[in-house]
């Protein structure tokens, strides 16, 4: 992934830590213009689509992407089950990637590092891995205690996790 | 395989098949011109993504606010802490989408080509001029002898298939593969 882009335009987008469904579409305008409006018109054009088809093609991909950013995990919901990049994904991309490029000032550090904690275990609970964690604290996102391998300074313990979360993390893989 | 010209053989209907294909129409069809009556189809394509984005977050909106408790096993998100660490207001966020949709549609506007839709197109045309291609690809697959017996006996259904649901098919998932890729060029 190009750092450069991302830090001017996509980080915008990433401002939603916590994405909420209107906010699938806030971006920075020019990465809204190219990549959603642009290329919506294009993919239209190249498929030969009439008006008609378009309205379908239009519709369906921007329910999908609220439905992506909606922060639910309804089991009624066909467009969660479609694709990978759903709503359990996008909620742990979202940090991920806003973490990983947060600016570097010592308050926003240390509650990142502390919430990276959390989101490993997230992570690790979403690919099937039991977290250390008990499922209850991470769920109601009690900071206190469960700490692992000691609080130390951000920079290196998170890109252990970092590191980690590589591993196994497809969201994070996604965003790297 | 037998050699017989089929490319060039006129793809021949006998009349049930013809007035099937001209009357028979999927559900979704509708023979106007216009979808709407008041709104031109090209407007209503540019409207449909807005709408649609606002019908849906206001759906989950009104979900998030509902307090209901059974919603609580299905709700993703984190804790107070976490949210709060949104860098923009919700006011900020609606202000910046709306922005974006203006000239979403504004470009939509020159963009879009007013079309011909419903009974106004020949349908019945276009289905036979798929007809050659269609013969191509059935003795292709299946011989001459099998692809000839099917035409002859099922023709006309395969005509319609392949013009009303297989095509539309082929370009929405082409259409959504286009915009997919183009939609992440640099976030993957």
């Amino acid at each position: 992934m190009n750092t450069w882009l991302y830090k001017q335009f996509h980080s915008v987008h990433h401002r939603l830590y916590v994405p909420y469904a209107f906010g699938a579409l806030y971006n920075h305008p020019l990465e809204g213009f190219l990549l959603d409006t642009l290329s919506g018109a294009i993919a239209e054009a190249a498929a030969g689509m009439s008006t008609r088809e378009a309205v379908v093609l239009f519709s369906i991909s921007t329910l999908k992407t609220v439905d992506d950013h909606c922060g639910y995990r309804l089991p009624f919901d066909p467009l969660q089950f479609l694709t990978s990049n759903n709503a359990d994904y996008h909620d742990i991309h979202h940090q991920v990637c806003a973490y990983y490029f947060a600016r570097s000032s010592g308050d926003d550090r240390c509650l990142a590092h502390r919430h990276q904690i959390k989101l490993r275990t997230a992570l690790l609970r979403a690919l099937g891995r039991p977290p250390r964690d008990t499922h209850d604290a991470q769920r109601h996102g009690t900071s206190q205690g469960k700490t692992e391998e000691g609080a130390v300074t951000a920079p290196s313990l998170v890109h252990e996790q970092i590191d980690e979360c590589e591993l196994f993390g497809y969201a994070y893989l996604q965003c790297l | 395989m037998a050699t017989t010209n089929m490319t060039s053989a006129a793809f021949t209907l006998n009349p049930s098949q013809l007035h099937y294909l001209s009357t028979a129409r999927p559900f979704y069809y509708s023979p106007r011109s216009e979808l709407i009556s008041w709104a031109p189809d090209h407007y209503v394509a540019l409207a449909a993504p807005v709408v649609t984005y606002w019908v849906a977050s206001l759906f989950f909106h009104f979900l998030d606010i509902s307090e209901w408790r059974w919603l609580d096993r299905y709700r993703i998100h984190e804790s107070a802490e976490v949210k709060s660490r949104n860098l923009v207001t919700r006011w900020q966020v609606v202000r910046a989408v709306l922005l974006q949709q203006v000239v979403q549609s504004i470009l939509g506007y020159f963009w879009m080509e007013e079309a011909v839709a419903g009974a106004g197109v020949d349908h019945l045309g276009n289905m036979l001029r798929l007809g050659p291609a269609l013969t191509r690809v059935m003795t292709l697959t299946l011989g001459s002898k099998t692809g000839g017996r099917l035409l002859d006996k099922d023709g006309a259904l395969l005509l319609y298939t392949l013009y009303w649901w297989g095509i539309p098919a082929g370009r929405f998932m082409f259409g959504t593969c286009v915009f997919s890729r183009s939609n992440c060029l640099y976030k993957l």
